[in-house]
C-alpha cells in the first residue's frame, strides 16, 4: 500500500460508510439560552411545524454529575405528516417526532439536530426520501435564520425577557 | 424593511457569480467544532503558527475524508470550489505568504523499531496502537476532558489518507507549539528515529480494519407482543422499575400536534433513561440529545395485533462518528433488550 497512496485513497473512499458523512446539522449562537429557545420556536411556526413539547434533559443529567448549565429538546412536527408516516411507515416511529437540541456551553448555544437526510439508506423508500430532502432543507433553513436573526436584530430584551448575566 | 430589501438585493445579486464564500462555509461547517477563529475546542486548533505549515493538500484532504469514529465528519456534498474556499480562507491566517508543500517521497524508516520508540515517547498520548488516549473527542466544550487539546487518533484512515510522510515528519519534528505535542528536540530524538516512527505511523494503514458493515441491520427494532394493548404497558413499565429505568410521563406519538380528543390513543411512547448509563454515553456525545429520551412505542394494530417500536442504538450511534459512543450504545442496546425480553415474556 505504501507504493500506490492513490490506491489507498481510493479504497478508502469506496468502502467509506455513509454513516460518514455530515450527519448533524449544528450551528452555535452567542444568544442567550432563553432567546435561542424562543427563535427557535418562532422558526418552527414560521416553518408551519407545531412544538409537541420540550423535554427538559438537565435535571436529571447534572443528578448523575453532567455538567451542564442548560440541556432541552423541542420535539416538533406536523399532525398530518405524524398520522400518514405512522401508519404508513411504522418502523420510523422510534424516530418521531423530529427534535433539535439546545444546549448551553459557556457564553455559546449549541443547537443540534440529526440531519434526516441521514434516515434515508436506512429507510429505503421514494416517498420517504423527499419527506426526508423537505425535512433536512427546512431545518437547515431554520438554522441558518436563527443564526441571521442574531446578526441582524439583535434581540429586544423588551420583547424577550433576557437571562444574560444571570448564569 | 431597508434591511430586508437590502438582503434581497444582496441575495438576487450576489449569489449570481460570486464565488463560494470561505468565511461564510467555514462559518457554517466548521467553526462549531474549531471555533469561529480556528482556536479549536472540541476539533483541533487550526490558526496561529499551525496554519502557517498546512499543506493546502493536506487541508484539501482532510476535508473531503473527515475523520471516521473520530467525530469530524467527511464532507462529501460540498463542491470543489466550495472545499477550495474554505481552504483559501483558513490559508488567509497565514501571516507569511510562503506555499507549504511536503514532497510525497516517502519516508524510509524502520516500524519495527518505530513500533518502540512509539510506545515509549508517544503512547501515553495517542494510545498504544496509535488511536489516542483519553476522553474528550466530542463535540461539546461542556463534557469532561482529560486534555486541553485533545490528542488526535494517529492510525485513523482520514488522518493517514490526508497527510502524506513528510508532512508527519514535519509535525513531529516541530512538536505542535502551544499544544503539549512535543518536539524532536524536547524528546531528545535522532533524525533515524523520527523516520522510524514516521514509517511505523505508516504502517497503520495496512493494519487499519476494514470497516464494520452493519448495513444489513434495521434501524428500527420491531417485537410482537403476546399481550394486549393495556397489559403490554402495564408490563413494561413493571420492567422499567426493575431494571432501574427512570420514566417520564408517557405520551401519545401525536399529543401536542392535534387536540388531544383527535389523538391516536392507539401508539403510546414510553420514555425513560436510565441515567447511569445515559451519563456515560452523553459525556462521550453530547449530540446524543437529539436522539433522546429512550423509548419503547406500543402500537395496536387493526387487527389488535400489539407490537414494540424500539430504536436500535447499535444502528443510531454510528451516526455520530464517534467510535467510543458505538462502543457505549452496546450497552445500552443489552439493556433494551432485556427489557422487551422481560415486557414480552
Ligand atoms: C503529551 C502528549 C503528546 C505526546 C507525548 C505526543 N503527542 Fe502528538 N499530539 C498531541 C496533541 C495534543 C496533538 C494535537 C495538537 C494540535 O495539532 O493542535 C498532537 C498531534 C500530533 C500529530 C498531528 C495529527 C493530526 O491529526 O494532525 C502527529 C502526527 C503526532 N501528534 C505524532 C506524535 C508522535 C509521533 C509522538 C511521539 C514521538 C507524539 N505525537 C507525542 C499530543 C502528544
Ligand atoms: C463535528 C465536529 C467537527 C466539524 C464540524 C469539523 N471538524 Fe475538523 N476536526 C474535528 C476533530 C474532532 C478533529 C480531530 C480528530 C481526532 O481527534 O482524531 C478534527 C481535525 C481537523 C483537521 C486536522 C488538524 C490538524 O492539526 O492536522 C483539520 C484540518 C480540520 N479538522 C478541518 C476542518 C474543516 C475545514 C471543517 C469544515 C469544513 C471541519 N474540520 C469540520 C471536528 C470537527
Amino acid at each position: 500500500m505504501k507504493k500506490y497512496p492513490g490506491l489507498f485513497l481510493l479504497s478508502l473512499m469506496l468502502c467509506w460508510s455513509p454513516a460518514q458523512a455530515e450527519n448533524m446539522i449544528m450551528l452555535r449562537v452567542s444568544h442567550s439560552f432563553d432567546n435561542t429557545m424562543i427563535l427557535i420556536k418562532e422558526k418552527l411556526d414560521d416553518y408551519g411545524y407545531k412544538v409537541a413539547h420540550i423535554q427538559k434533559c438537565d435535571t436529571g443529567l447534572s443528578d448523575s454529575g453532567y455538567k451542564t448549565d442548560f440541556y432541552k429538546s423541542i420535539f416538533f412536527g406536523k399532525f398530518e405528516e405524524m398520522r400518514h408516516l405512522t401508519a404508513t411507515y411504522p418502523e420510523l416511529i422510534p424516530y418521531l417526532p423530529i427534535k433539535i437540541a439546545i444546549m448551553q456551553e459557556k457564553e455559546t448555544v449549541l443547537i443540534v439536530a440529526m440531519n434526516p437526510e441521514t434516515l434515508s439508506p436506512l429507510f429505503p423508500s421514494e416517498e420517504l426520501a423527499v419527506q426526508f430532502a423537505r425535512w433536512e432543507s427546512d431545518l437547515r433553513a431554520i438554522f441558518e435564520e436563527v443564526s441571521e436573526t442574531q446578526k441582524l436584530e439583535p434581540l429586544n430584551p423588551v420583547t424577550f425577557p433576557t437571562t444574560i448575566n444571570q448564569h | 424593511m431597508r434591511k430586508l430589501l437590502l438582503l434581497i438585493c444582496l441575495a438576487a445579486f450576489g449569489s449570481v457569480h460570486a464565488a463560494p464564500d470561505g468565511l461564510k462555509l467555514y462559518t457554517k461547517h466548521c467553526s462549531v467544532c474549531h471555533n469561529e477563529n480556528g482556536i479549536g475546542g472540541i476539533g483541533l486548533p487550526l490558526n496561529s503558527y499551525k496554519v502557517e505549515s498546512f499543506p493546502r493538500d493536506y487541508l484539501l484532504k482532510t476535508i473531503r475524508l473527515g475523520r471516521e469514529g473520530r467525530v469530524m465528519p467527511a464532507f462529501k456534498k460540498l463542491s470543489d470550489a466550495q472545499v477550495n474556499a474554505i481552504v483559501d480562507y483558513l490559508l488567509s491566517w497565514k501571516k507569511t505568504t510562503i506555499e507549504v508543500v511536503f514532497s510525497d517521497t516517502p519516508v524510509d524508516g524502520n516500524p519495527v523499531s518505530g513500533k518502540l520508540l512509539f510506545e515509549h515517547h508517544c503512547a501515553e498520548c495517542h494510545g498504544m496502537d496509535g488511536k489516542s488516549e483519553g476522553i474528550g473527542t466530542g463535540v461539546s466544550l461542556s463534557r469532561e476532558r482529560e486534555f486541553q487539546v485533545i490528542p488526535p487518533a494517529l492510525n485513523n484512515p482520514g488522518f493517514l489518507g490526508a497527510a502524506n510522510d513528510q508532512w508527519i515528519r514535519h509535525t513531529v519534528v516541530n512538536g505542535r507549539a502551544g499544544t503539549i505535542m512535543p518536539s524532536q528536540k524536547k524528546l531528545k530524538l535522532s533524525n533515524t528515529e523520527v523516520d522510524n516512527i514516521v514509517s511505523y505511523l505508516r504502517s497503520f494503514e495496512a493494519q487499519s480494519a476494514p470497516l464494520e458493515k452493519h448495513q444489513d441491520e434495521k434501524p428500527t427494532l420491531i417485537f410482537d407482543s403476546p399481550y394486549d394493548f393495556t397489559t403490554t404497558i402495564g408490563n413494561i413499565k413493571r420492567s422499567l422499575q426493575g431494571l432501574n429505568f427512570r420514566y417520564f410521563p408517557d405520551r401519545y406519538m401525536e399529543m401536542g400536534l392535534i387536540d388531544d380528543k383527535e389523538v391516536n390513543k392507539k401508539q403510546l411512547s414510553l420514555r425513560f433513561c436510565n441515567f447511569n448509563l445515559l451519563y456515560e454515553m452523553i459525556n462521550i456525545e453530547p449530540r446524543l440529545g437529539v436522539v433522546l429520551p429512550c423509548s419503547v412505542t406500543v402500537v395496536e394494530g387493526d387487527d389488535g395485533q400489539v407490537k414494540l417500536y424500539v430504536m436500535n442504538m447499535k444502528v443510531v450511534s454510528r451516526v455520530f462518528n464517534n467510535a467510543q459512543l458505538t462502543e457505549a450504545a452496546e450497552k445500552m442496546h443489552l439493556k433494551l433488550m432485556e427489557l422487551i425480553d422481560e415486557a414480552t415474556l
